[in-house]
Order: C-alpha cells, then sequence, then structure tokens
C-alpha cells in the first residue's frame, strides 16, 4: 500500500478512511518520523462521525451531519498507532486506518553493520 | 609473510574478545535471527576475462542467520568476537569472490598457419581456476558519519596461498521511503592470489595467452544503491557499480578489460 486507504463497511453505511501517509521507516540513526498527517473520510449517510487516534481519548475532531471531512495534524511518530472514526451517539467504530512504523535497523548491531559484498546485489 | 599478518589479526582479535566488556548479544525478543529476501529483475556485470559471456543477472536470494555469536551471511559463515557500540569484531570464513568470472569462460577455435604451410585449428580457451576458501578477520565500524568495514582474508584451501586485504565505506542517506547508498573502497591482493587467478602458467599458455606472471595490486570499487521501499515486504532497488582491477590483472593476457561494471534493477521481497 503505497499511499493507504484503509476501508470499512458497517452494515449498508459504507465509510471510508484515507490517510496519508501510512508508512514510516526509521533506522539506526533516526528512530522516529516527523510527519503531516492527512485524514479524509466519506461516509453514504449524514451523521455525527468523530476521529480518534491511539494518542488521544478524546476525539481529534467531530463532524455533525456531514457525509465528509478532513483532518490534518503534524506528529513525531516512532511507533506504529491508528486513526478510526465513529459514528452516531454509540460511538460505534465504523472505519479505522493503521499507520505502520518500519524498522531498518535491527536490534542486532552485526545485521546493522554488515554489508554484504560487493559483488552482491542485495 | 601473509600469513604472519593473518595470525596477528587474529592474535588481536582474540585479545579484545577477551578484553571486552560488551560482548555480542542474542537479538531482541521477538526478532528472528533469520533474514531471507529474494530479488528479481534484471542485471548484468562485465567479465573482464577475454573469451568469456558477460554475468546475468535476474535472481539474488539473501539468506542469514545471526545467533549469539556464531553468523551464516550469504556464504559467509562468522564468529563474532567482539560487538560494542563502537564497531564489531568477526572470525569470518568465505569463498574468494574472483573466481565468479572464471563460470562464464568459452572456447574459441583459431586458425595458424603451420611451418609446412598447412593450416591447423587450435582449441583456445582460459585456464580454468579453482574457488578458494578463505579465513580472515572483519572489523566493522558506524555511525552517524557512515560505516567502515576493513577485512583481511587468507587462503586456507591451499588453492592460491594469498592473501586480500579489503577496505570499504559508505553512507546511507534515507529520506522515509527512499533510502541512498554510496560506497567506495579499496581491495589489496598478494603475489599469490593474483597470479593465481590471472596469471597463465606454462603449460596453460597458447598463442593467444602467453605465459604471465600477475604481481600484488590494488583493486579499486565504487557501488551506488537506490531504494525505495514499497511496503514492508517490497522494496524496489536500482544498483550500480563499478570495479577497476588493478595493473598486475589488467595485463594479463586472458583479461581485455580493465573496468568491471555492474548494474540491476529490480525487486526485492523480504520474509
Amino acid at each position: 500500500m503505497l499511499f493507504a486507504a484503509a476501508r470499512v463497511a458497517a452494515g449498508d453505511d459504507t465509510v471510508t478512511l484515507s490517510v496519508k501517509p501510512v508508512l514510516c521507516i526509521t533506522d539506526q540513526h533516526s528512530a522516529s518520523c516527523d510527519l503531516s498527517f492527512l485524514v479524509l473520510w466519506e461516509a453514504r449517510r449524514a451523521g455525527r462521525y468523530c476521529l480518534y487516534s491511539d494518542f488521544s481519548a478524546t476525539p481529534l475532531d467531530c463532524w455533525m451531519q456531514a457525509v465528509a471531512g478532513r483532518f490534518a495534524e503534524d506528529r513525531v511518530v516512532d511507533a506504529s498507532f491508528r486513526y478510526w472514526l465513529t459514528a452516531g451517539a454509540g460511538e460505534e467504530r465504523v472505519a479505522e486506518a493503521t499507520i505502520e512504523v518500519m524498522s531498518m535497523a535491527t536490534s542486532d548491531r552485526r545485521r546493522n553493520r554488515r554489508n554484504r559484498h560487493v559483488w552482491s546485489i542485495l | 609473510m601473509c600469513k604472519s599478518l593473518l595470525r596477528q589479526w587474529v592474535a588481536t582479535g582474540l585479545l579484545f574478545a577477551a578484553t571486552a566488556s560488551v560482548a555480542a548479544g542474542p537479538p531482541a525478543a521477538g526478532e528472528s535471527p533469520w533474514r531471507l529476501g529474494i530479488a528479481l529483475g534484471y542485471g548484468e556485470r562485465s567479465n573482464p576475462l577475454a573469451l568469456a559471456d558477460d554475468i546475468r543477472i535476474g535472481i539474488d536470494i539473501d539468506v542469514a542467520w545471526f545467533g549469539e555469536r556464531w553468523f551464516f551471511d550469504n556464504g559467509d559463515l562468522g564468529f563474532t568476537l567482539v560487538d560494542s557500540d563502537r564497531y564489531t569484531f568477526n572470525l569470518v570464513g568465505r569463498v574468494n569472490s574472483d573466481r565468479v568470472f572464471f563460470s562464464k569462460t568459452d572456447t574459441d577455435f583459431i586458425s595458424v598457419f603451420d611451418a609446412s604451410g598447412g593450416v591447423a585449428t587450435l582449441q583456445v580457451s582460459v585456464p580454468d581456476r579453482d574457488y578458494a576458501a578463505e579465513l580472515g578477520a572483519e572489523l566493522l565500524v558506524d555511525g552517524d558519519w557512515g560505516y567502515l568495514q576493513a577485512s583481511a582474508h587468507h587462503d586456507v584451501s591451499g588453492t592460491h596461498d594469498g592473501l586480500e586485504l579489503y577496505l570499504n565505506t559508505g553512507r546511507t542517506f534515507r529520506q522515509q521511503r527512499w533510502a541512498f547508498e554510496p560506497s567506495f573502497g579499496l581491495s589489496w591482493k598478494s603475489r599469490k592470489l593474483n597470479d593465481y587467478y590471472w596469471g597463465v602458467r606454462q603449460e596453460e599458455a597458447n598463442v593467444l595467452f602467453p605465459p604471465y606472471r600477475a604481481g600484488a595490486g590494488v583493486n579499486a570499487h565504487a557501488r551506488f544503491v537506490a531504494s525505495y521501499v514499497l511496503d514492508r515486504h517490497w522494496t524496489f532497488l536500482v544498483i550500480a557499480e563499478y570495479e577497476r582491477l588493478n595493473a598486475e590483472a589488467a595485463a594479463s593476457p586472458i583479461v581485455d578489460q580493465r573496468g568491471v561494471i555492474g548494474a540491476f534493477a529490480g525487486f526485492r521481497y523480504g520474509f
């Protein structure tokens, strides 16, 4: 998935939640990513929708009688986390997107330091 | 002299191992000791030998396993003596890489006039060479400035009885999904190693390849890798590399190109 699009259908009410970017790549020299996230959502049915993330127990934003929304934030990321959208007063989770942190380094220094022979292509 | 130099390296490594306060540690919990990958794409490496084909690269397999001290890394078998925040020192057994060119040699037939005025057809081919098992030591250092790899390997299989000293440095520049890694280095090859692979013995000589003795020399190499991470498993990569053979090897009658050029573009899947 290059640019991330998470899509969840809850019953007949399809809700699409898109997040860019969805991948943070770290290595032994940089353990976190400073990213600008853009979250877009669309729903077939107008209603009350709220956007959450793993970073906060309170909504990042809420929309009333809306069928689409947009949210942007800058965040330093060093672990995988999720954005999710809830609908209605029951706060039912209707769509979710995961932002993955992928480390190119390992905890084994030898693997990070060892370069394959000059004739190897990897 | 070469063997005594190798012994000094190994003795120094054992001394480091005995005094180092930080030893190699096992991978973190949940982290596999294995690294498995496969690259599919297209590439070629030129062959400096006369009467030889270039080497096509369509697939490359990455198999590595790192235990607490022992490791296997794509043909290299190693034992870690020291692994600290500042450097890693390993003993490494490997197979020499110069032999790879001799797998793609051809046989040619040439016509010559003999003393009686007749024409004779001669079969001509590049002399065959064997793989050599080598044992040595390597020092790996890295930091924000990049990385450095220094190694010394000596033949222990009785194939060429020579020594190679290798130095390589580079740096990875990462911008999220993109990574660019230029590197370059030198490789000194002893007279025995160079002469075994690039020399022509009296009994091997023919009309195209007269007898030749190669001395010691220094190869230089440069490499550039650009990669783009598509997802957790797939990476697109482009690699270009150049190696300039030492003057003694390049002057050999079995060599007709001093530069070895390699390139590859494809996709890597990491398991």
